[in-house]
């Protein structure tokens, strides 16, 4: 089929982050001069333009693309933004980050945008094919941005175990595809619905299940997630949790719904999807309570948040809903995300604005939060603003999503889930209130240096948190866009 | 293959192979004295040229080369084949002895196979592959996991340095050489290299000077682009075969002899036999990418399948036309020093890389753009301006050497020995 | 009948070389039953008509990244591995016990399975057609094939390029 100027066009995010990308790594051969913040803006500008262009494109039906290999439809509109206001935080937290150590460079946001690109692909992939193409290009430039800040041996262990993992699970999913491939003939997800078949299709889609719950983090995959997370740049951190997890939910539940979303697949995969679930949410919050590296502890707590969100995966399942709550799970994973993609990015930029430069041996220390109160008190507001968020207590957003997720859990049927769900928020509390306790109640140790204020963090740290209390208090607005955007092609 | 068996067994004994029951034996048989023919072909070329390269050499290093076997010493490459098959072959002690065995047979069969798509004239082929490009491409890799098996195998670290560096120049320079290649495919449109060659015919009914093998209908006159691509192709050939300035795996002050360095006798042979067989390769290549491979001027490609005799020059066409490269990249040998290994590199991944990516993609646009407005009758027009531009800067150079030499008063002489 | 022959020979080569890639201690040894394994594969790919499909094996495999693979194993001069490594006999047990599990369990997946026969088209495996496919239909899988490897490029030089 020849290829059309609207489907050019519907990629238009796509393409202004790969522009992005190379006009950044031409900026590194020919204006490599000793001040590079103008990288940091122009990055942040093609990430915007690409953010505009995604909500630009809202409004309109969904539609194939490129002859069945991608979509523009409303979940992937949706999650496209998420993606693009998730690499916008990293760019500013990159520029408040790198600045100060000398690392700015133009291949840091070159890659990120060319992982964002992989990332907006992933969302709108509709064949497999295309799936394992646009995965590879979300994580081959991440493994790159692990070891991009390299000061002693965590991060390049942190990136060699990040990436044989990535690698093993990218196989995983391969292996997955050609085994479905293999029972109907078919990779693109409206076929493989259309097509069905026996036990090889299951195996296919266990295997599917399995290289995606290593993207996503989820509990029994999750063993890399603490120390990549606590190995990479705080940035990187960041756009990992926020970035690859919103795109693999995506491209996850896009699968899941589309293409095994018969009733009798549904049957299979949603036994499995709610026992990762319930194991994800209650180990990634115990293992959580025990840490006293809030970098480390915020690893675990995204392991967590891949379980609550699980629970959204779980009742998007067909078989034992009617259309209706399909839709309701769907956009209260959408709000998730969008929840969790702004209270995780702004944690981490917490993280990046009190890390100290320079050799430490703890620099994440639960210390360096105390008497945060007394220094900087917009800060610290921010922060635990960010922190009853992530805990999931009224009035932040953190809140709201979760009780959208548990409410389309129940109606589901899923009730046992919800309850579990609920628990383990509980046991939550205590790890993130911890946090806001010792910033408040505790005084600074004696002699520690205080690190220098750096605008950009305090930005992303105040405008994360007015973002988290607004659309805590005001949710309609968030919420009816994820509704309206439940639109899953074929499902 | 079949075609031309086919046309042989019709016209000798005038009976239908089709009509035989056992004719995939026929074939088969075909296919061994095809075989048979060209290994021969192969060992006496790479002899052949082996007496021709010293005698040049001694040439152009005013001494006399070799000249006690034979006329003008012509048989000593016979002398030397039985000295080396007669030697001992020696294995080292501490080498991996399978690999070390295996080795130079590896290099040997990658080196044969290409002869497998190379023609030597109008159906002169053994099998006319529509992939013949890449297939020749691709067995030669052959030839390169053969040496670094040997260098390996070797145990000895000249050995092994030569390894790394033909491992490291071959795996570069593939690049530079496969696009360049793509420009004649490009303008062909083919990658049969009898495909390629018809291409270069000149338009189908054309007039006497329009058709055949003109120089104006050869694709190295074709464009700027193919005319650049035909000088990267043979340096790339050139690094590809470790020949002189690109020989740093076997660089003779540096690493005793580089990857052969323990070999002896007949194994020995293999390598140096690989050598002087891969000049005629890559001369061929060069022939049949650029300069109208055995096409005959005047004669338009359809008619010379019909007569043997035609047959018989179009080979000779080719045979004249690859020896003069062969010739060529002789004198380079002998004219040109050796250039050190990040030299080689910086001429590679620098200069010629980026020089052939964008040869390639102004050849498609040529093709999209020039060539649609010319009429096809006409093509010979740019051939002919391409070729006065490439005529001019010869005259000029040769008018310039001759009044230089004519200052010097020296005699010059132009045979070669 | 020839077909059958030449299949099972160019299988049985695939797998030892697959094995060998494996088992050997010699890294080189390894490297050379990968090139008997790509040579095999290419042969399968010309059972299966794919001519160019098997050239490109051969030449992008065998031609270039094998000789990738062989010149790092010469730069870094790596010897046989060390038998030290090896993990304690409980581990390796599980891990043979679980490998062939997962044999038999894809085995009798395979062997259950009816797999929809496909009909190539008649210029199949030819260079246009693969051309016609790659540039007109898959478009774009092959354009985000150029971005990933983009990205591959420059991840490779950030993190070769040493400490930031």
């Amino acid at each position: 089929m020849p290829v059309s100027l609207a489907d050019i066009l519907a990629l238009l995010p796509e393409i202004l982050l790969s522009l992005g990308a190379l006009l950044l790594m031409m900026t590194e051969v020919f204006l490599a001069g000793a001040r590079r913040g103008y990288q940091a803006l122009l990055a942040a500008l093609f990430t915007a333009a690409a953010f505009a262009a995604f909500l630009a494109q809202r409004g309109g039906g969904p539609r194939v693309l490129f002859g069945g290999f991608a979509v523009s439809d409303g979940f992937a509109l949706f999650a496209g933004a998420t993606i693009c206001a998730g690499l916008l935080v990293t760019v500013v937290l990159g520029a408040g980050f790198l600045a100060p150590r000398s690392a700015e460079r133009g291949e840091f946001y070159a890659l990120a945008l060319l992982a964002a690109a992989g990332m907006c692909l992933l969302v709108r992939a509709e064949d497999l094919l295309f799936v394992f193409i646009a995965l590879e290009l979300m994580s081959v430039p991440t493994y790159a941005l692990v070891a991009y800040l390299r000061t002693g041996d965590r991060p390049s262990e942190a990136a060699f175990k990040y990436f044989l993992l990535g690698a093993f699970s990218s196989a995983l999913f391969l292996y997955g595809a050609a085994l479905v491939f293999g029972a109907t003939g078919r990779t693109s997800l409206s076929g493989i619905a259309a097509a069905g078949g026996g036990k090889l299709l299951l195996a296919g889609l266990a295997l599917v299940i399995a290289g995606l719950s290593f993207k996503i983090a989820a509990v029994p995959f999750h063993m890399w997630a603490p120390d990549v997370y606590e190995g990479a740049s705080t940035p990187v951190t960041a756009f990992m949790a926020v970035g690859v997890k919103a795109a693999s939910f995506a491209v996850l539940t896009r699968i899941l719904v589309t293409a095994f979303g018969a009733p009798a697949l549904a049957a299979v995969w949603q036994p499995l999807v709610v026992a990762l679930a319930l194991l994800t949410m209650v180990f990634g919050n115990l293992l959580a309570l025990t840490q006293r590296n809030v970098k480390r502890m915020l690893a675990y707590s995204s392991v967590a948040h891949a379980g609550y969100l699980l629970v959204a995966v779980a009742a998007a399942s067909r078989g034992f809903s009617g259309p209706s709550a399909r839709g309701e799970a769907v956009s209260s994973l959408l709000f998730y995300l969008a929840a969790y993609t702004l209270t995780t990015a702004g944690a981490f930029g917490a993280l990046a604005a009190l890390e100290r430069m320079g050799p430490d041996p703890q620099p994440w220390d639960l210390d360096r939060f105390a008497g945060l109160a007394k220094r900087r008190p917009w800060a610290a507001a921010a922060t635990a603003m960010l922190m009853l968020s992530l805990a999931g207590i009224p009035p932040t957003v953190g809140f709201i999503g979760k009780l959208l997720v548990f409410k389309a859990a129940v109606d589901a049927g899923l009730v046992p889930l919800a309850i579990a769900g609920v628990l383990a928020s509980v046991v939550g509390l205590y790890y993130y209130l911890r946090v806001v306790v010792v910033m408040y109640m505790q005084p600074a140790p004696l002699g520690s240096v205080p690190t220098p204020a750096s605008w950009p963090l305090d930005l992303v740290l105040v405008a994360t948190a007015t973002l988290v209390l607004l659309f805590g208090l005001a949710p309609a607005g968030l919420a009816n866009a994820a509704l309206s955007s439940t639109g899953l092609l074929g499902g | 293959m079949q075609p031309l068996a086919d046309q042989l067994i019709r016209s000798w004994i005038h009976a239908d192979p089709g009509a035989w029951p056992y004719t995939q034996a026929v074939y088969l048989l075909f296919m061994l004295i095809a075989g048979a023919l060209l290994t021969t072909f192969t060992a006496v070329f790479s002899g052949i040229v082996s007496w021709y390269e010293r005698r040049l050499a001694g040439r152009m290093q005013s001494r006399i080369g070799p000249n006690r076997v034979g006329p003008a010493g012509f048989l000593v490459w016979v002398a030397d084949a039985l000295k080396l098959i007669s030697k001992e072959d020696t294995i080292p002690g501490d080498s991996d002895h399978a690999l070390f065995r295996a080795g130079p047979y590896f290099v040997v069969t990658g080196l044969v196979l290409t002869f497998v798509a190379l023609p030597f004239g109008d159906r002169l082929i053994a099998a006319d592959m529509n992939l013949g490009l890449f297939y020749i491409l691709s067995v030669t890799a052959l030839v390169v996991v053969g040496l670094i098996m040997s260098a390996w195998s070797s145990n000895s670290k000249w050995s092994l340095v030569g390894g790394i560096r033909s491992a490291a120049q071959v795996v570069s320079y593939e690049i530079p050489a496969g696009l360049a290649i793509m420009v004649p495919v490009l303008l062909a449109g083919s990658l049969s290299t009898q495909g390629i060659i018809r291409a270069q015919g000149g338009p189908a009914g054309g007039s006497f000077f329009l058709a055949g093998g003109w120089p104006w209908n050869w694709f190295v006159f074709d464009d700027p682009m193919a005319f650049v691509s035909f000088f990267v192709f043979l340096t790339a050939a050139l690094a590809e075969g470790n020949r002189t300035p690109f020989d740093l795996p076997e660089a003779e002050s540096e690493l005793v002899s580089g990857y052969n360095t323990e070999y002896s006798g007949m194994r020995f042979s293999f390598f140096f036999l690989t050598e002087w067989a891969n000049l005629w390769v890559m001369s061929a290549l060069a022939t049949l990418l650029f300069l109208g491979g055995w096409q005959i001027p005047g004669v338009a490609p359809e008619v010379i399948g019909h007569s043997a005799a035609l047959v018989f020059v179009s080979f000779l066409v080719f045979v004249v036309k690859t020896v003069a490269l062969v010739n060529v990249v002789i004198w380079l040998r002998w004219t040109l020093p050796r250039i050190r290994v990040d030299q080689m590199m910086v001429l590679c991944w620098k200069y010629l890389v980026p020089i052939e990516m964008a040869a390639v993609l102004l050849t498609a646009l040529w093709m999209l753009g020039f060539a649609h407005l010319v009429p096809a009758a006409q093509s010979a027009i740019h051939g002919v301006f391409f070729l006065a531009a490439g005529a001019v800067p010869l005259v000029l150079f040769l008018r310039q050497t001759f009044a230089n030499l004519r200052l010097t008063s020296d005699r010059v002489d132009l045979t070669n020995w | 009948m020839t077909e059958a022959v030449l299949f099972w020979l160019f299988a049985v080569v695939a797998v030892a070389g697959g094995l060998g890639v494996v088992l050997a201690r010699d890294p080189l040894h390894g490297a050379l039953s990968l090139l008997a394994a790509f040579f095999a594969l290419a042969g399968l790919f010309l059972l299966l008509a794919a001519q160019l499909l098997a050239v490109l094996q051969v030449l992008v495999y065998a031609g270039a990244i094998l000789v990738l693979f062989l010149l790092v194993i010469l730069l870094l001069d790596l010897g046989p591995a060390r038998a030290a490594a090896s993990p304690p006999g409980v581990v390796k047990l599980a891990g043979a016990l679980g490998a062939l599990g997962l044999a038999g369990l894809l085995c009798t997946l395979f062997l259950s399975a009816s797999f929809p026969p496909a009909v190539p088209p008649s210029d199949f495996g030819a260079v246009a057609a693969v051309g016609r496919v790659l540039f007109i239909d898959y478009t774009l899988p092959f354009e985000a094939i150029s971005l990933l490897l983009l990205a591959a490029i420059l991840g490779a030089v950030v993190v070769a390029k040493g400490k930031v």
